[in-house]
């Protein structure tokens, strides 16, 4: 059970874990520092304005909770602190320009997300032709509309043609930067706005891990549950493995047919779908497919994830603590010029390219796309049936 | 001289009433998911949808798309999606529900239970409907 006081009375056993406090050398950043803002505000010791500043400090990364004798869910209770900071009207800037970016395109981006998407889709792409449901989420919409469109043309090929795109007018995002500043209001209509689109769906399917947490943890810790079964991409896509070896055999054909060599792949365990989400696997199994063989994670222990620093939205929250923490993250492990860096979520991307030099760094649907994407254009397709029985069958 | 109540007797009294006031709430919250629960069967059992449409009216109901113009006061909308489509039926006048595409559904929730029907958009009338206890498994018939 999650009680800040005992973070707030903690001696920092967990700093050395938190990625923010070391990337950033902010004391102010770890658990302990977040807790004790909270309480004096609560306390009346200390103006909510300058508590708020403090708890915006936290990606969500978890790091936090293996050293931590006491177990405390560090995300959860900064949710409320920072919902509590919201209802005082204290909110940081970097939190209200976020918000207000929001409010006026419905992304924390300040973009128009559903044109370009629709601008590199097919028509097809968006036709419901079974109940399951590729939710980009707005960060990829926003970095990678190509690379979205472009991973659908490799669902057909693998088997999977009954998964489609949002077929809205409006893309909403999924609710998780309200989430993450505190706008609980905010997040309930972003709720509202989703609910029976998602509950219409059998399998639910995000390469973002906020919109993964958003709504397996956050919809349900609002009485809001989503009976679709939530998975993230790389799960859905394990149920095609062979197929996945069928196109990655003829990838390496194509590849060294064109003078290219195999790329060495290095895999970045992003902490939401990791550590958060429990759900940081999948991955290994499906790049073991596709590659056929696993690659090594750039963590230095197994299961150990190295935040990017860009959880919950921190780097368009506090941009300039959040590229101190890449930084850091960077430094923690290994990728070899020249290999391929494949985040498990969506969110790290941003925050890792150009800090590896000679790396290229992607997603899952950027490395779907890059590996498998020009031999699927050639009209090869997995020699393998698509397994039938899935729940995630139409 | 009065004789003063003794202090059990105010702790029982004012446990009484307590629960009373509790057992009250507890009545009404069970009667509104019962009802749900009840039309929804009664959809998956091919009763009449303008009907229950019309018996269980906008208690609970979530339209799930974006209203042109929110009541002054409502919370503002972010992301509120595709436009409502509308339809009275009955006396409902200017029902709002989603479509995407020719795929139209109607969303109810009452507490833990929920109600999804899917309808035909041209002729307005039942495909399936879902009767869900969220977070549990979903029952329903296509």
């Amino acid at each position: 059970m999650t009680d800040p006081s005992l973070c707030a009375l903690c001696p920092r056993l967990c700093r050395y874990a938190c990625p923010v406090a070391q990337g950033t050398a902010d004391e102010g950043a770890t658990p302990t520092s977040m807790a004790q803002a909270w309480r004096a505000a609560k306390a009346g010791d200390l103006p909510w304005k300058a508590a708020a500043d403090v708890l915006s400090r936290c990606t969500g990364c978890m790091a936090c909770k293996a050293p931590c004798e006491l177990e405390q869910d560090v995300p959860s209770y900064l949710y409320e602190a920072r919902a509590e900071a919201w209802t005082n009207g204290a909110v940081p800037d970097g939190a209200a320009l976020m918000h207000r970016r929001y409010l006026d395109s419905g992304n924390p981006f300040g973009a128009d997300l559903t044109s370009s998407l629709r601008e590199h889709g097919d028509d097809d792409d968006f036709e419901r032709k079974g109940r399951v449901l590729f939710w980009p989420g707005c960060r990829s919409l926003h970095e990678q509309p190509d690379l979205v469109a472009g991973l659908m043309p490799i669902f057909r090929a693998l088997g999977a043609d009954h998964v489609s795109l949002p077929a809205r007018k409006e893309t909403p995002c999924c609710g998780a930067p309200l989430r993450a500043i505190g706008d609980d209001a905010g997040f309930q209509v972003a709720i509202a706005a989703n609910q029976q689109y998602f509950n219409r769906q059998r399998t639910w399917i995000t390469p973002s891990g906020e919109c993964l947490n958003a709504v397996r943890e956050g919809y349900p810790s609002t009485g809001n549950a989503i009976t679709a079964e939530v998975l993230h991409l790389s799960e859905f896509l394990l149920f095609f493995a062979e197929q996945l070896a069928d196109l990655g055999h003829a990838a390496y054909v194509h590849r060294a047919e064109n003078g290219l060599p195999a790329p060495q792949v290095v895999v970045f365990d992003s902490c939401g779908v990791g550590r958060r989400a429990g759900r940081g696997d999948a991955i290994y199994g499906v790049l073991e497919a596709a590659l056929g063989s696993a690659p090594p994670s750039f963590a230095p222990s197994p299961g150990r994830t190295v935040c990017c620093g860009a959880g919950d939205f921190h780097d368009l929250r506090r941009p300039d603590a959040a590229a101190q923490t890449a930084d850091w993250a960077a430094a923690q492990g290994v990728a070899p010029p020249g290999s391929w860096l494949v985040t498990t979520d969506a969110g790290c991307m941003g925050s890792l390219r150009g800090r590896l030099p000679g790396v290229e760094v992607y997603d899952l649907v950027g490395f779907l796309v890059a590996w498998l994407g020009p031999v699927v254009t050639t009209g090869a397709k997995a020699s393998t049936p698509a397994p039938s029985g899935l729940k995630a069958n139409g | 001289m009065s004789k003063q109540p003794s202090p059990a007797f105010g702790i029982v009294v004012g446990l009484a009433a307590a629960f009373a006031v509790w057992a009250v709430l507890w009545l009404s919250t069970a009667r509104t998911d019962s009802q749900l629960e009840r039309a929804c069967k009664a959809l998956i059992e091919g009763a009449d949808l303008e009907e229950i449409v019309v018996e269980l009216g906008r208690e609970g109901y979530r339209p799930g798309c974006s209203l042109e113009s929110s009541p002054e006061g409502a919370p503002r909308d972010p992301g509120g999606g595709l436009p409502c489509t509308t339809v009275t039926v009955g006396s409902l006048v200017d029902f709002p529900y989603l479509c995407e595409g020719a795929d139209c559904s109607l969303y109810w929730r009452i507490n833990d239970v929920a109600c999804l029907v899917e309808l035909d958009a041209a002729a307005l009338t039942l495909e399936s409907a879902a009767f869900m206890t969220l977070g549990a498994r979903a029952a329903g018939v296509e």
